[in-house]
């Protein structure tokens, strides 16, 4: 009966407990939302809790999915965050890019060879940032390890 | 007054003018498109472009990038599951799903349309009705805004496609993220862990952007290789045509929305997002094919799309009578009103007479611009989504960073958005919807607010039930919410006694 | 071949990748100061758009863009009543490219008050303050107070009735509302509002009964209000009719100050460069009357003038927050 649901329920059952005890730091006016929300989730993931522990539910909710294409997917966001705070949005928007364009289409009919990929990326990333930073005027993230 | 008219129809068939009108209608739909930048933004950028036209002008083209980009941000909502800008929230509902079907272009174009119509129905309201209009969103005080807030969180009952319990967790959740930050009432630092960014709370575009976009980025690359990779969209003839006789025969549908989204703008404070959130629940409210709302169909795209267009409108209702805007945008305009020296209240009318009605009467027509590109716009943006998920889903996230990031400026927003998007791949994946935590997260703060101020002003008037219960507007709201509550329940016991078995 | 196919691309990637950094940060700027500014200039709003502070920049705008040679980026970082900019700005480099709009009491109140606002009073580097708003008490046209002593007779009578709308908690509006309790010994019933718009549309639609605002907000609605006194040392110049409460004999004198501000350490010649900038502006006889329409006082304080302002107003403000604020939980 370890369901996903049942799962979800307790994750945002130990939120709503959490969020009532760091609600205890903050003056009374400040407090007294937080809490009351934080009662209601707990109610709810509570009852939503025990109604999957008795009801004998399957499910499958990752099924059909293909781990080695959804893993880097994930890693290579969050490398993406963290490469655009090093070396800024532009050389990082191409790496990405590139190597997502390649990497994902590998085995398709539609396989991009890295060439392509590199070519690709440095178009969409420069076409945007063209038109972000002189049209918008919107800076985008420069990055801390260069200082130009 | 009657010449004012007339100088004021000159203005606005002046070619210069007409074309800047055009240019900025476009321009606005352009960024509205993208999610990240909203009206708002991109309001304030043009802001001071207007300096060196004259005042007629300019408020012609800020006020036609205000319409465009309302009706942008259903393009990313209807192709990509993201709303361009807050206001296309419940744009997605129906918007996706028509595109998985291959039915872009219905979606794109019942957008426009539904759009046009609320927003000439915005537009003239504000043109005939402001000032009696004003007078009435002034009664709005603090119980006030706590009942619509509770009114709004009982539309969680109509988002929560499967599993109600789910949907109030949601909701529950959503709530609590909204208290991040500093409390508005005791000025505390809330739930920031030592960020300092955090004061100001979860800046609610980049949520939204990782709630409903990266789930759907991950769902598209998740599978093995060859087995979806696209969705295909292939133009076809007539569609246009035939989604706006099928939308002409849904009149009491575009009207009632856009009268929703209309009052909803004249609310100072609340804005397109809870426009279009409403008129979303109250067209399943009304239909007699409940079921089919979720699954992509029009009806929904069309309620959402009208009342933000027509929110617009209503926004700026108070703004011209009383100098308070009805919703952020309508702020920066505001800026641009009193740069060029002119002080809403009723010497818009009179002084500036001429102005003012060159921008209203713009205003009615940016809406027919919008919807004319709109219409022959769709066919060619919707091919877009042609591009192999593979390719799409990567240049998704590459927008989604800029986006995230050009709102505040703020790289942590950007973590952000990768946060909940992951949680919210995670959380989609186990049955919870984004709708009601994103529900959550808007009214929050009105809600709160709400409730604390109205329990000063009852401390002060020693009586919390007067100030509660007590008042017109809000005996009104609460008929309305008991009314919400009640009706599905009563609904669904019916259901149960005829034998039929709600799905759940 | 295969080592080829693989080679080429990494080596056009890096190519582009150098080449599109480089361009994104514009030109080299050069060690001398008498050149600056070659690129263009950030100022920061640290509210958001549409707001005072917006306003107020773009009307400098054209006349900085004027002075410096320069294009000047106006950029938005609300949050946190202004504490997320100026966390940004004393952590920003201070090579003269990024300022900030920033305001008195917030800059001082706020270090004060929350555990971590991210920056100390200490660290705002002002170049110069330009603008100064009063905080005024203010009632609806058709409210039965008609002057300062029937509000304060009316609050003797009921205390804790009369509800009193303002912008934020521990901020001006509220410190203002604290002090004239004190000085009048009366008490009040303080609502806050997320902002000066929701607290003018309460008091206009009756849901509070007055509200302590901006003098520029009050004059925007002098058509629909009763000023009942302004928190000035003097009269105050926009308003000249409407008397102050010290003469009415209550000690009481809030203002809100607008200036701009760099990171702590920036050369001083680029501060310099800058003030003068600013100065011209203050100085400027249409801006000022301008100004004065719409309900500010302009004030023309360079750098050095401008921190000792802050260190003195520094002083003050500690006091009151002391004396007034209820004690901070933990």
């Amino acid at each position: 009966m370890l369901t996903s649901t049942t799962l979800s329920s307790l994750a945002f059952l130990i939120v709503a407990i959490a969020a009532w005890h760091m609600a205890g730091d903050l003056s009374e006016l400040g407090s007294f939302f937080p809490r009351v929300i934080a009662v209601m989730l707990g109610v709810f993931s509570l009852t939503q809790l025990i109604i999957s522990a008795i009801k004998n539910i399957k499910e499958k909710p990752f099924s059909g999915v293909e781990s080695k294409r959804l893993i880097p997917m994930i890693i290579g966001i969050v490398a993406y965050l963290i490469a655009m705070i090093l070396i800024g949005f532009v050389p990082s928007s191409i790496l990405y890019l590139s190597f997502f364009f390649w990497f994902l289409s590998r085995g398709s009919d539609k396989d991009l060879s890295l060439l392509k990929s590199v070519t690709f990326a440095v178009l969409i990333c420069g076409g945007f940032y063209a038109v972000f930073y002189y049209i918008f005027n919107v800076p985008l993230p420069e990055g801390l390890l260069f200082d130009w | 007054m009657a010449e004012n008219i007339l100088i004021a129809f000159q203005n606005i068939f002046n070619p210069m003018s007409f074309l800047l009108m055009i240019l900025g209608v476009a321009g606005g739909i352009v960024v509205g498109a993208l999610p990240g930048l909203t009206a708002t933004m991109a309001l304030a950028l043009l802001v001071p472009f207007t300096f060196v036209m004259d005042a007629g002008v300019s408020l012609m083209v800020l006020g036609g990038v205000y319409v465009g980009a309302m009706y942008g941000g259903c393009i990313s909502a209807i192709l990509v599951n993201t709303p361009g800008t807050p206001a296309s929230i419940a744009t997605t509902f129906d918007g996706y799903p028509l595109t998985k079907k291959g039915k872009a272009e219905h979606a794109l174009v019942t957008a426009a349309f539904s759009s046009g119509v609320g927003g000439v129905f915005g537009a003239l309201v504000l043109l005939f009705l402001s000032p009696p209009l004003a007078k009435a969103a002034l009664k709005f005080g603090p119980p006030e805004y706590f009942w619509l807030a509770v009114f709004g969180l009982t539309i969680i009952a109509t988002l929560s496609t499967g599993s109600m319990l789910k949907g109030l967790m949601g909701g529950a959740f959503g709530l609590l993220l909204s208290t991040v930050g500093i409390s508005p009432i005791g000025g505390d630092m809330r739930f920031t862990f030592g960020f300092y960014q955090l004061q100001a709370g979860l800046e609610l575009i980049v949520v939204l952007i990782g709630f409903f976009c990266i789930p759907e980025v991950l769902c598209m690359i998740e599978k093995k290789v060859g087995s979806q990779d696209v969705i295909t969209y292939k133009p076809q003839k007539g569609v246009a045509k035939s989604v706006i006789l099928e939308l002409i025969k849904k009149p009491v549908l575009l009207i009632r929305s856009s009268i929703i989204g209309t009052f909803v703008g004249i609310v100072p404070g609340a804005g397109g997002n809870i426009a279009s959130l409403m008129a979303y629940n109250e067209a399943v409210r009304f239909s007699k094919e409940k079921e089919k709302f979720g699954t992509g169909i029009i009806d929904g795209v069309a309620a959402s799309e009208s009342s933000n267009n027509a929110e617009v409108g209503g926004s700026l209702v108070p703004l011209l009578t009383l100098g308070i805007p009805g919703a952020a945008p309508a702020a920066v305009m505001l800026g641009a009103l009193m740069i060029h020296g002119m002080r809403p209240g009723p010497e818009l009318y009179t002084t500036y007479g001429a102005v003012t009605y060159t921008f209203l009467f713009s205003f009615v027509l940016a809406n027919i611009v919008m919807f004319v590109l709109g219409f022959y716009g769709s066919r060619h943006v919707a091919r877009v989504i042609n591009l192999p998920f593979n390719q799409l889903a990567p240049i998704i996230v590459f927008l989604t960073i800029i986006g995230s990031y050009s709102i505040r400026n703020n790289i942590l927003d950007v973590g952000i958005m990768i946060f909940f998007g992951l949680i919210g791949y995670v959380t989609k994946k186990t049955g919870f919807q984004p709708g009601p935590i994103v529900l959550g997260l808007i009214l929050g703060p009105f809600a709160e607010n709400g409730l604390v101020q109205s329990m000063l002003m009852g401390k002060a008037e020693g009586s919390m039930f007067q100030v509660f219960f007590g008042r017109p507007i809000s005996i009104v709201l609460i008929i309305l919410c008991l009314v919400s509550v009640i009706l599905p329940i009563i609904a669904a016991i019916r259901n149960r006694k005829g034998g039929v078995k709600v799905a759940n | 071949m295969k080592k080829l196919k693989f080679i080429a691309p990494v080596i056009i990637l890096l190519l582009a990748t150098l080449i599109a950094a480089g361009c994104s940060s514009g030109s080299k700027d050069k060690k001398g100061e008498a050149q600056y500014p070659t690129k263009p200039v950030n100022y920061v709003i640290a509210f958001d758009a549409g707001g005072q502070s917006d306003i107020e920049a773009r009307r400098q705008q054209p006349l900085l863009e004027k002075s410096l040679g320069q294009p000047i980026t106006v950029v938005y970082k609300p949050g946190g009543g202004g504490a997320v900019a100026w966390a940004e700005l004393v952590n920003q480099k201070n090579d003269g490219y990024y300022m900030a709009g920033f305001n008195i009491p917030h800059i001082i109140l706020q270090p004060l008050e929350r555990k971590d606002a991210g920056y100390k009073t200490e660290q705002i580097n002002p170049v110069a303050i330009f603008q100064k708003t009063i905080i005024g008490l203010a009632v609806p046209k058709d409210s039965p107070y008609n002057t300062l002593e029937e509000f304060i007779k009316a609050a003797k009578e009921k205390p804790g009735s009369i509800t009193v709308g303002g912008s934020g908690t521990n901020t001006g509006p509220h410190l203002f509302t604290l002090l004239l309790e004190k000085e009048a010994g009366i008490k009040l019933q303080y609502v806050p509002f997320t902002g000066a718009a929701p607290a003018t549309q309460a008091l206009l639609g009756g849901h509070t009964k007055a509200m302590a605002g901006n003098s520029d907000d009050l004059v925007k609605h002098t058509d629909k209000i009763k000023i009942l006194g302004m928190a000035s040392d003097q009269r105050f110049k926009a308003l000249p009719d409407i008397t102050t409460f010290k003469e009415k004999g209550l000690n009481i004198s809030v203002s809100v100050d607008r200036g701009v501000a760099v990171p702590p350490g920036t050369d001083p010649a680029i501060v310099k460069k800058l003030e003068d900038a600013f100065m011209k502006i203050s100085n400027d006889e249409g801006i000022k009357a301008q100004m004065l329409k719409e309900g500010f006082e302009p004030v023309a304080m360079g750098s050095a003038e401008s921190k000792k302002y802050i260190e003195d107003k520094a002083k003050v403000f500690t006091e009151l927050f002391k004396s007034v604020a209820p004690p901070a939980k933990k």
